[in-house]
């Protein structure tokens, strides 16, 4: 025992090493040297009749991770959120991890007066900075998932309309952008345990003409419903069209698409990818939180803010995922996550 | 490493009178291992009560400064409250004494044959909870409550309450090593209790607000895997914190696709995922006011890297 | 085994603890004969005094700082760094500026046989154990320190540069009551 007990007191010292120092004076330029360091921020703000602290560190994380599930507010026959075989970061083709990075995380408390008592009614672990690939089967989701639409017409051979491929033939090379959010299965915007993703009843596509003989072909799609034509030559031929999105459709063409397709979603803003789908750069995105309300909330990033539903939330904020027509139609391919991977064939 | 410099006349005669000066990393012997394995120390707190804070003790104060907001106001975290005592505590009023450990199942610092453990050749010291399995019962199970004053520039505004009942940390254990010149671990933090409870109130601790309740909370964490995925923690040269997981990447070579060729690594990887540190988080319930907003549960959450660093704000 | 824990236990409470005075060997054996030991401690850690400064260029015109309790300059406290990394090429994690009273009274060193209570457990147990008795009351008088990252483990190293990320203070007392227990555990 005593044989134990001091070889645990020496070997809990020995892997520090000691040194005792002899007396030396400390002058002035060396203590200018001392400064304070602004890691931990504590910030106390109000608006909205609410009131908010929030406790922000300064780091630097990088990431690989996976889990089998997230499943976050489980009742009522169904999740806030819920995402099974949930990844953070990727492995490359030459066996490298690109790691997903999370700048300055925080956390926030909400608190709503009530006569002389302060309630807390929300909180959200939130991040200064996001960027990297995030992957998962999204069986439901609420919350803020804008995904930016950026295309030519040409991508809409993928839709399997008529007309789309008729547009794609017509259209090659003329510019799509549009928004698409979380939506039911009726097209109505809904932030709430959604399971589509798509272009709100109301909202707008806009195909852009670059020829004549575009715009040739949009002045005549012009004459189908649901179409505007929201700008014209001096002739009169039109030169941008909008399609109205109603009950998930455009002119025949589905514009809702199953969240569970997405199996992996860029996060971050300026995503460059190369000719294989690889991310080349990306900048970090600002915004992305995980919120947990009692009622709605409007939470506050800088010049940004975002009203998260009751019970949980995800926020990605707009411009943070951003996809072509053919991921839009066909979803996105899981990237790798593991260095043994079911997702490919087991290796 | 531990140096301590004069800035200071103190009593620290202990350590300055050491000869261990400039020690190495030192790693014990096979043979000695043979001899220290399977003995330890045990510790069981008996009839045990903690409390502070100025709330209890008139006047008392624990301060954290040197904070700041983002707009460089000076912060002040007080801590006014600060208990562990037996569970029924009814948010730290009653405090009665609380036994924590088992006698046969104890706290325990111990040193461990590293060739159990995938640290090859080399001792680790490890200080462990009581096992999970005949672990700690219901009054062996403390409360525990803090409490945090909070005030912006001279201005107090607010008072957090956190209190978790029945408290089990059944299962944790801090593991260390020497490798490569630097100190290495793993580390496994299990929590379990019935209820945490989160509220505000106002600077006066008064006018309390609705609690938020985590109710059947478990968490089993477990981080770093041996050698093979140490953790670490140093502090960089330029003065911040750097946190690790060690890296899969490089563990076994990859096909075209980035996976694991056949053969004994990949089966090496096999088993870190099938059998490798794994992080658990169930919550039955979280109920606000009256109204529930259901079960939160992470699964088998594997970490394949990670890296942190501080920095300023 | 016993003994010698008490022993090293009691060494390291003596040094700290100014107020006591050694005790012969004669006494020490029996005090352990009576199986128990009485302490009380009161540390304090440049509560009024200073360190050595020098207050101009020339080396030699060396004097005492002045630290009060209220004073902020950094030079008061005792300093503590650790490096866990690999010593070279990476820094220090610094317990700094640690100064004030803390004093405890009534902590006490005993052996004892547990072969009952602890809901069943101790009849099991029935062996010895090493008591150390918690002094109920432990005051803190202006005990402050500030931990820090630090590039060197001296402020009077070269390249020495130091980021504070928060400092602590704590005043009153603070109850601690109860037992710890020590014992040899496994099969020796």
């Amino acid at each position: 025992m005593l044989n134990t007990f001091s070889k645990i007191i020496l070997f809990v010292l020995l892997p520090i090493q000691f040194a005792s120092a002899q007396l030396i004076p400390i002058d002035e330029a060396e203590l200018s040297e001392m400064t304070g360091q602004a890691f931990i921020n504590l910030d106390h703000s109000s608006s909205d009749g609410l009131d908010f602290t929030k406790v922000s560190l300064g780091l630097e994380v990088k990431t690989s991770l996976n889990s089998n599930l997230l499943d976050v507010g489980n009742y009522d026959n169904g999740s806030d959120i819920r995402i099974k075989d949930f990844a953070l970061g990727n492995i490359e083709s030459d066996g490298s991890i690109t790691p997903f990075e999370i700048e300055d995380p925080f956390i926030e408390l909400a608190f709503e007066q009530e006569g002389v008592k302060q309630n807390l009614v929300g909180v959200r672990l939130g991040f200064g900075g996001a960027k990297g690939a995030l992957s998962g089967t999204i069986e439901s989701l609420s919350g803020n998932i804008n995904v930016d639409i950026r295309d030519t017409a040409a991508g809409l051979n993928n839709s399997g309309s008529a007309l789309g491929g008729l547009a794609a033939v017509l259209l090659a090379n003329s510019p799509i952008e549009t928004t698409a959010q979380l939506v039911d299965s009726n097209g109505n915007l809904d932030q709430t345990r959604a399971s589509l993703v798509g272009i709100p009843n109301g909202d707008t596509f806009d195909i852009y003409a670059s020829n004549s003989l575009e715009r040739i072909a949009l002045t005549v799609i012009d004459a189908l419903p649901q179409t505007e034509c929201a700008a014209r030559t001096w002739i009169g031929s039109c030169k941008q069209l909008e399609l109205e999105a109603q009950s998930c459709e455009a002119l025949g063409i589905s514009v809702c698409f199953d969240l569970k397709k997405y199996n992996t979603l860029d996060v971050g803003t300026n995503v460059v990818k190369d000719g294989n789908g690889k991310v080349t750069s990306s900048d970090f995105a600002e915004g992305l939180f995980l919120g947990f309300q009692t009622k709605a909330i409007t939470w506050i990033d800088g010049t940004t803010s975002t009203t998260a539903t009751r019970g949980a939330f995800l926020n990605v904020p707009n411009g943070g995922l951003q996809v072509n027509l053919a991921d839009a139609f066909k979803g996105t391919d899981r990237v790798r996550t593991r260095y043994v991977d079911p997702y490919f064939s087991g290796f | 490493m531990l140096i301590i410099t004069n800035k200071i006349l103190v009593v620290l005669t202990l350590f300055a009178s050491s000869t261990l000066v400039n020690a190495d990393l030192i790693t014990l012997e096979d043979s000695d291992l043979s001899e220290v394995d399977g003995e330890g120390i045990g510790l069981v707190l008996e009839d045990f009560i903690y409390n502070a804070g100025e709330a209890v003790n008139g006047g008392g104060t624990f301060e954290i400064n040197g904070l700041q907001t983002s707009d460089d106001k000076d912060v002040t975290i007080s801590i006014s409250q600060f208990y562990i005592a037996a569970s029924g505590s009814n948010q730290g009023t009653i405090l009665n004494p609380v036994n924590i450990g088992r006698l046969n199942n104890p706290f325990n610092i111990e040193l461990r044959d590293g060739d159990n453990y995938g640290v090859d050749n080399k001792a680790i010291f490890e200080f462990s909870a009581p096992s999970v399995a005949n672990g700690s019962r219901l009054s062996e199970r403390p409360d525990v409550g803090i409490r945090f004053d909070l005030d912006i520039d001279g201005n107090p505004f607010q008072s957090l309450d956190n209190h978790i009942k029945s408290l089990s940390i059944d299962g944790s254990y801090l593991r260390l090593w020497g490798g490569g010149g630097r100190m290495e671990g793993e580390v496994a933090l299990n929590i379990y209790t019935p209820n945490m409870a989160f509220f505000a109130c106002d600077s006066n601790h008064e006018n309390c607000g609705q609690t938020v309740e985590f109710r059947d909370v478990s968490i089993e964490a477990k981080l770093g895997y041996g050698e093979f995925q140490p953790v670490t923690f140093d502090v960089s040269s330029d003065g911040h914190f750097h946190f690790s997981v060690g890296t899969l990447e490089g563990k076994c070579a990859t096909n075209s696709t980035g996976g694991c060729v056949s053969g004994s690594d990949r089966n090496v990887l096999i088993d870190f995922y099938d059998n490798g540190p794994k992080t658990n988080i169930y919550i039955d319930n979280v109920v606000v006011a009256g109204q529930e907003f259901g079960t939160t549960t992470v699964s088998n959450l594997q970490i394949q890297y990670l890296d942190v660093r501080s920095r300023d704000l | 085994m016993i003994k010698i824990i008490i022993t090293f236990v009691t060494l390291i409470y003596s040094s700290l603890s100014m107020a006591l005075e050694a005790l012969a060997e004669e006494e020490m054996q029996k005090v352990l004969g009576q199986g128990g030991v009485y302490l009380s401690g009161d540390i304090t850690i440049n509560d009024n005094g200073g360190p050595l400064n020098v207050s101009g260029a020339t080396i030699g015109d060396v004097w005492q700082k002045s630290c009060i309790p209220t004073s902020t300059d950094v030079r008061c406290g005792a300093r503590i760094a650790v490096n866990a990394g690999d010593g070279a090429n990476s820094g220090w994690l610094v317990l700094d500026n640690i100064r004030g009273r803390f004093s405890f009274e009534g902590l006490t060193l005993k052996t004892r046989t547990i072969d009952s209570g602890f809901d069943g457990d101790g009849v099991i147990f029935n062996s010895d154990v090493l008591e150390i008795g918690l002094p109920n009351t432990v005051s803190y008088g202006g005990v402050s320190y500030t931990l820090a990252n630090s590039s060197e483990a001296r402020p009077t190293d070269s390249g020495f540069s130091q980021t504070d990320i928060f400092s602590v203070n704590i005043n009153g007392d603070v109850s601690l009551r109860g037992n710890l227990l020590l014992f040899p555990t496994g099969t020796p």
